[in-house]
């Protein structure tokens, strides 16, 4: 993103604003309770709470964005379920809001890496006109 | 000022060792907090210190050098693998996956820039006109 002259909204800068507040001092927590009521915003109370605890967060940077790159085909690497839950929930709010969303894959070989570098170019390309 | 993280992973197709790139942004007087890691290093300073040490890290490997934004600071004792009594890092596997990815991704990169591969682009995706699909189907049928 950054090097196409794009901000990213990162959720290690969120996260990192959290850990830095004095008043978070219960490791290996790094939610607030102010988190997870913002969270009901995004999900209904029977939702897990893992899932409302990451839409605490997750949620402002959706209402926040812009435009938005969908990786797809990600194996394990986003953990638990509560992670996959929350990625599907994030995707939901993302296609409402009607914002412009490319969708690619994680690569695995030079030519679709080619392909994805450059659609995700394109696509912030076509973002700036 | 508020100080953020950031964590530079070396690509594994580049030539640079955290420790080159760590001794070329202390030669240049990069104003942040640096710790060498197995991946790249991590920093911790201000946006504006953070953004510059990025532009000067990329003056190695332009292609070679990532980055992305990191929550807690560099050896902090709440996730530390050593305060914790083991186990992976928080976010190891994460990085660990995309670690495979990047030398695909700092190739692609290097050619999108250059401008080569322009030819590659291959087919574009498009609903196919009715009259192409007969002639398709009159070929794959006989």
């Amino acid at each position: 993103m950054e090097r196409f002259g794009h901000t990213p909204l990162s959720l290690g800068r969120e996260i990192g604003e959290r850990v830095r507040d004095p008043g978070l001092d219960n490791p290996p927590l790094n939610l607030t309770e102010e988190d997870l009521v913002r969270g009901l915003r995004y999900v209904s109370i029977e939702a897990p709470s893992g899932v409302r605890g990451r839409m605490g967060v997750l949620g402002p940077l959706v209402d926040q964005a812009e435009a938005a790159v969908v990786v797809r085909n990600t194996a394990y690497a986003f953990g638990c379920s509560g992670c996959f839950r929350a990625g599907l929930q994030v995707l939901y709010l993302l296609r409402r809001k009607g914002i412009p969303i490319l969708e690619v894959e994680y690569p695995s070989t030079r030519e679709e890496a080619r392909g994805m570098v450059r659609r995700i170019a394109e696509f912030l390309g076509g973002l700036k006109g | 000022m508020r100080k953020e993280g950031r964590i530079l992973v070396i690509s594994p197709g580049s030539g640079l060792t955290p420790e080159a790139l760590c001794r070329h942004l202390v030669e240049r007087g990069v104003k942040v907090g640096l710790k060498e890691t197995c991946f790249g290093l991590v920093l911790e300073g201000e946006e504006e210190a953070l953004r510059g040490a990025l532009e000067k890290a990329r003056e190695l490997d332009r292609y070679g050098v990532f980055s992305k934004p990191r929550g807690y600071p560099p050896g902090d004792p709440r996730i530390c693998r050593a305060s914790k009594g083991g186990s992976p890092r928080m976010g190891f596997h994460f990085l660990d996956y995309e670690l495979e990815k990047l030398p695909l991704i700092g190739e692609a990169l290097r050619e999108l820039e250059e401008g080569r591969g322009a030819e590659l682009k291959g087919e574009e995706r498009r609903k196919l006109p009715l009259g192409e699909l007969k002639q398709v189907l009159a070929e794959e049928v006989p």
